[in-house]
């Protein structure tokens, strides 16, 4: 048996031991050698991934992505919230779309007892958010609060939790509004960019913030004095609840300005997965930049595949092509003549909080984008 | 371990003393609801609480490691003796198979039944893997919403282990056990202890770590000898293994102890009194075959209990210390 002694004085001295005891182990560091490019396409894509923007709440995102634009830019915002940059002169113009917004959820209610009832903005499993931490984005800036798990799960427990709602910890819908919460805030679930083994990494929202990247790199990159022919590259809003910022682009460019094509940057859903069919879509992990020459809302015209292959090839860029399933900003264009291209990288598990990627693709389609500016 | 400790506060400039997260307890003295938020934050899988335990014992002065790898503080001599116990552990998991594609397959570490979702709660989000070189970040797998379209649906049922793979980067399971990873290396959740409310704190088991703090920090403030007779504050392991550690503290110091000299922490209470400032005292959960009928368990108001948002008041963990305090040092509960 032993006897032991504390007093007020050692008491500071044994929490900070405590604290600096209980930090967890960092983890590990992938140091290691870097494929070009990579290090800048992850600094870009993890300040944009760590930026909350539900879809019609997009405010965060914008500036960020006009704050790493080149000094050159001179972005434009139209009455949809699109971010527009226009580079080089003469026709024929090209398109490239990528968009801003992320799913996640509005306030539809706020009820008696200070819960909120919550409406989905994009399609994604509800139970992936269930029991989860939460944010509640407000005016007056961000509230926490969490997913209530759902009420009951009953004698036989389904998947799907049904219609989620959020507990801000208030106890009443006065003391919920005095944290500033208002019918129609955006609710999100915390998530940061993290680094998995070589050059793979997750987070929730590189669908599409990858896309985002991917064409703010092209930007970055390119000489615009250089460029053949005019062009307009768009981050567009609200894309996840029915591509309406891309849609209000193309009414206005479509019709007037005839786009000799529309490239739409986004994800390519991979079936590079254990749990998935491999029956199509399966663009592996790290294997480039990926054509989505079919997915749910366009169908690029094959001569258009053939040649962008043979043009990527050319130039030793990693590029493939597959079909997948989705819809995509450039599909807004195709009913005024323009050809919708739709570029993007193999992601796993995607609209969830695990997405996963390989910033090799990244890089790769970002080289596309500006290859395709400039060359095609 | 003392130069080890020395070195930490060193690295570290004691910075988490200036958490900008004000103490709870409305006395002087240790910054619980920081050390609440840090345990919360720490993974302990049954069988395999070997980081914390190495943690407690650093921080505890004059803690010793019983046979059963409790971390266990005694103060005094003689009778009565007043016991605390508290697990550590956690339900979780080890891996139990790497594929040739370099994805983990888990093990559930734990008979603790922790309702029909516990192991939906991992899909789709990030985990953390121990490993021989560290913890790496991982998430686990979840079918692409896109991908299900126009496919008969795949069942209604709640996610199950079979269907986790846990996926670090790697790309081959050579390239897997190259980062560290091996068979039975431990898998958690990646703990994030949120705070909400005015005093709230969210997490997976952090109405037991909640208990733990509190526990710890009542015998940092306790002075020598406290009251008559001898204190045990214990922290215990494998509570999801049919109690055995706490049944060997009990064993090994609560022998015949009297009615109220044996308080068990860790279990949650209704939430209907959270943020009260109440502890919930209650004799009826507890398991009477491990010696534990002289014992009455002190639990936190604990609201979406089991979940990883399970959720705990700061006052109420401010109260349990208090309560605590007292008992080590003599009073009768």
């Amino acid at each position: 048996m032993t006897h032991g002694r504390t007093d007020a004085r050692t008491h500071g001295a044994w929490m900070a031991a405590a604290l600096a005891a209980f930090s967890l182990t960092p983890l590990r560091a992938f140091a290691q050698q870097e494929p070009i490019g990579v290090t800048e396409a992850r600094d870009i894509v993890s300040r944009l991934v760590e930026t909350y923007g539900v879809s019609g709440h997009e405010a965060a995102v914008r500036e960020a992505v006009i704050k790493l634009l080149p000094a050159w830019a001179n972005p434009t915002i139209d009455s949809a919230g699109n971010v527009l940059v226009r580079a080089g002169s003469g026709e024929p113009l090209t398109v490239y779309v990528a968009h801003l917004d992320e799913i996640g959820f509005t306030v539809s209610a706020i009820r008696e007892n200070g819960q909120l009832e919550l409406r989905p903005a994009g399609g994604f499993f509800r139970s992936l958010f269930e029991a989860e931490p939460a944010l509640v984005h407000t005016a007056t800036g961000v509230v926490p609060a969490v997913f209530m798990p759902r009420d009951s799960v009953g004698r036989t427990p389904a998947r799907d939790p049904g219609a989620l709602r959020a507990d801000p910890g208030t106890g009443s819908r006065a003391a919920t509004e005095a944290l500033g919460i208002r019918v129609g805030d955006a609710v999100t679930m915390p998530k940061s960019f993290a680094r998995l083994a070589g050059t793979r990494a997750t987070g929730r929202s590189f669908d599409d913030r990858v896309g985002s990247t991917a064409q703010l790199l092209a930007v970055r990159h390119l000489d615009p004095r250089r460029l053949p022919h005019a062009v307009l590259f768009v981050w567009s809003t609200r894309e996840e609840i029915g591509l309406d910022g891309a849609r209000f682009v193309a009414e206005h460019v479509g019709a007037s300005e005839h786009p000799a094509r529309v490239y739409a940057i986004d994800t390519f859903v991979s079936s590079d997965a254990p749990l998935e069919i491999k029956t199509f879509a399966d663009a592996p992990l790290g294997g480039g930049a990926v054509v989505r020459a079919v997915d749910n809302s366009s169908v690029t015209p094959p001569a258009l595949v053939d040649s962008l292959l043979a043009l990527a090839r050319a130039r030793h860029i990693p590029l493939v092509a597959g079909t997948t399933n989705g819809g995509n900003d450039g599909s807004t264009f195709t009913r005024f003549g323009v050809p919708d291209v739709g570029l993007g990288w193999p992601q796993r598990y995607a609209h969830s909080p695990a997405e996963v990627i390989d910033l090799t693709d990244l890089v790769a389609l970002a080289d596309v984008i500006q290859l395709t500016a400039e060359r095609w | 371990m003392r130069s080890r400790l020395c070195s930490a506060i060193a690295a570290l400039g004691c910075a988490a003393l200036a958490s900008p997260a004000p103490a709870q307890t409305p006395r002087a003295g240790p910054p619980l609801d920081s050390l609440v938020i840090r345990l919360a934050n720490m993974s302990a899988v049954t069988g395999v609480e070997d980081a914390m335990a190495l943690e407690l014992a650093a921080v505890l002065p004059l803690a010793q490691t019983d046979r059963a790898g409790n971390v266990v503080v005694i103060r005094g001599s003689g009778e009565p003796t007043r016991v605390a116990v508290c697990p550590m552990d956690e339900v979780g998991y080890v891996v139990g198979s790497i594929t040739p594609e370099g994805y983990l397959t888990l093990r559930r570490v734990g008979t603790t039944f922790m309702g029909a979702l516990y192991d939906q709660f991992l899909e789709g989000q990030r985990v953390t893997v121990f490993g021989r070189r560290g913890a790496l970040p991982g998430v686990v797998g979840v079918r692409s919403v896109h991908l299900t379209r126009g496919r008969p649906s795949a069942g209604e049922e709640p996610f199950n282990l079979d269907n986790a793979y846990v996926d670090v980067g790697a790309t081959s399971a050579s390239a897997a056990e190259a980062l560290g990873v091996d068979l039975l290396s431990p898998v958690t959740r990646e703990k994030r202890a949120h705070r909400y409310g005015t005093d709230l704190v969210a997490g997976l088991d952090v109405s037991a770590r909640a208990s733990c703090a509190a526990l710890l920090v009542a015998t940092l403030r306790l002075s020598a000898g406290g009251g008559r007779g001898t204190t045990v504050a214990a922290f215990t392991r494998r509570r999801n293994l049919r109690w055995d550690g706490a049944a060997f503290v009990v064993m090994s110091h609560a022998r015949g102890a009297a009615a109220g000299d044996l308080v068990m922490l860790g279990e949650s209470a209704a939430p209907d009194s959270l943020g009260a400032g109440a502890v919930v005292a209650t004799r009826d959960s507890l398991p009477a075959a491990q010696g534990f009928q002289a014992a009455t368990a002190w639990s936190l108001p604990t609201r979406y209990a089991r979940t990883p948002v399970e959720t705990v008041s700061l006052k109420d963990v401010a109260a349990l210390a208090d309560r605590l305090e007292a008992f080590l040092g003599g009073q009768r509960p």
